[in-house]
């Protein structure tokens, strides 16, 4: 459970605030896209969350754990594991196993129990047959899932994700959502970032941060609709969205809340058979 | 490429590192006072333990290859200004080769380059990690004088991680530089030095943004300096405990 109560945050007093009186909460196994544009302050909000930066206003709970105390850090990390955009520069260990191991080892278990977690957490991404590899040696994709391992090997309640498919081609990209949702699934509460609007559809809730305020906060079929508006902030809405709301617009009947083809299909199908139908009702009288 | 690990299974790869650091160290100690004859015993001694290793033995002779120009310059030194008898037929004018001399250089080059390979055979049969866990192991003690073997370990670890992603960074700068039309068979020692500090100054300011954000990784997974715990855990074997044995024996007859 997060709890974030008029967070603000200022990297430099020159500048306007990174992020300026956020009111949040995030419940135990909710599934949330944050998206905003470049310099938005996601990045920064994340950050919040396992204490690598922590409020200059308002306070942040973590499972009742303020980040403003330094000797909840720990637990905090624990808590809350985090993946990075780009794989190569978390890898710490020089196998796959070392590096799952790095995070168990901070927490002081014995090796026994290192072994234990590193093996259960190796074969919940599928990487358990590459455990003495060097992990520059992955590809792209399967080193996210090494980080997702790493995190794993802790125990963690809530994984936070900054663009994680970011620096992937699209069979990695598959491969990390994939995961992602398994570990969903599981009860585990997930926060990614993501520039991708297709990405954030998959996900319960979605967080919009604009020059560091949080701008809407709702299911995705209620915030990635509003073309318009996602255009004004500079976002990208989903192709389909936008194919949608152009045909609305020309007068067809039609919901605008279509995130996969093979509901946009259904849709336009059924559309299609309607105006046939209309017609072939219509033809006799013209003759 | 000398120097890398070979994974195999052999009597020396699964002697402790604990005992193979001591053992390197000792050895290069030793080495340094031994005479002729004793440097010939070390060398067979060497060569035994290197075929007890399944290493190949070229690999080791490869790694002496990057020091060789200094050990021939070193060699000549000591093969002609050592004073003493001149011996016959190889001395011309001023120039003498003395008796003493031949056997200073070959003694002196010989400790040296055994010593180059003893390195190479450890790093051979010993990998990165068991290096580091064996170090932190060894350097317990210093903290006596307030430093962390943890820390330490955990800095040598890290410096090994970035070798490769050194490599590979090195590599797409040199491309990009490519790309951009820089001639990099610049020929000239000036030429070699304009390219290297090119290359130095991007790779430098790279792998420190790196590092920035390998930190922020490390931290967000719980590392905090000093006291942590391992994946692996080293323990005496008795071969671990025989090979401390014949140390002993060897270094208590040297010092006699």
């Amino acid at each position: 459970m997060i709890e974030i109560k008029n967070l603000t945050y200022i990297y430099d007093t020159q500048q306007s605030p990174a992020l300026e009186n956020i009111n949040l909460s995030i419940q135990p196994g909710e599934y949330v896209a944050i998206i905003g544009p470049n310099g938005g302050g996601k990045t920064t909000l994340i950050r919040q969350l396992n204490a690598l930066l922590t409020p200059t206003q308002g306070e942040v709970w973590i499972d009742g754990l303020s980040t403003g105390n330094v000797k909840n850090h720990k637990e905090i990390r624990r808590l809350v594991g985090m993946i990075f955009q780009n794989p190569d520069d978390q890898i710490v260990g020089m196998t796959v196993e070392e590096d799952v191991a790095f995070g168990p080892g901070n927490l002081g278990l014995s090796p026994a129990e290192i072994q234990r977690r590193v093996d259960s957490a190796l074969a919940a991404v599928g990487l358990s047959e590459l455990g003495k590899r060097a992990p520059h040696a992955l590809s792209g994709g399967q080193k996210q899932r090494l980080a997702l391992a790493g995190l794993l090997a802790m125990d963690p309640k809530i994984i936070v994700l900054d663009e994680p498919t970011a620096a992937l081609d699209t069979s990695g990209q598959t491969e990390v959502f994939r995961q992602i949702e398994k570990l969903h699934q599981q009860g585990l509460t997930i926060i990614f970032i993501t520039q991708d609007m297709e990405e954030a559809a998959r996900a319960d809730r979605v967080l919009v941060l604009h020059q560091g305020r949080l701008v809407a906060d709702d299911h995705p079929a209620q915030v990635l609709t509003r073309v318009e508006w996602l255009l004004s902030l500079g976002l990208a809405p989903p192709r389909l969205v936008q194919l949608m709301c152009r045909l609305r617009e020309s007068g067809f009947d039609i919901g605008t809340d279509v995130f996969d083809v093979e509901r946009a299909c259904q849709q336009i199908s059924t559309l299609v058979t309607g105006q046939r139908q209309m017609l072939t009702d219509q033809k006799p009288r013209e003759v | 490429m000398p120097f890398q690990y070979y994974p195999l299974d052999s009597p020396v790869h699964r002697l402790d590192p604990r005992v193979k650091i001591i053992a390197v160290l000792l050895v290069s100690i030793l080495l340094l006072k031994a005479s002729l004859p004793s440097l010939a015993a070390a060398t067979v001694g060497f060569v035994f333990i290197s075929w007890a290793s399944r290493t190949p033995l070229t690999a080791v002779l490869k790694s002496l290859k990057p020091v060789l120009p200094f050990f021939i310059c070193l060699f000549i030194l000591y093969l002609f200004f050592t004073p003493g008898s001149p011996l016959p037929y190889l001395s011309f004018g001023p120039v003498q080769v003395t008796q003493e001399g031949l056997t200073m250089a070959i003694t002196q080059v010989g400790k040296f380059l055994l010593l180059v390979a003893a390195a190479s055979l450890f790093t051979m049969t010993t990998s990165p990690i068991e290096i580091t866990t064996g170090l932190e192991r060894l350097l317990r003690p210093l903290k006596v004088f307030g430093l962390s073997s943890h820390d330490l370990a955990m800095m040598i670890s890290l410096a090994f991680r970035f070798i490769p992603q050194f490599v590979i960074e090195l590599n797409s700068i040199r491309q990009a530089q490519q790309a951009r039309g820089a001639d990099l068979n610049e020929s000239g020692i000036a030429g070699k030095i304009r390219l290297m500090a090119g290359l130095a100054s991007t790779l430098t300011s790279n792998m420190f943004r790196r590092s920035d954000q390998l930190i922020d990784a490390m931290e967000a997974r719980g590392y905090h300096p000093g006291p942590r715990t391992y994946l692996h855990n080293l323990c005496f074997r008795r071969s671990d405990y025989g090979v401390l044995a014949a140390l002993t024996v060897i270094a208590v007859a040297v010092w006699l």
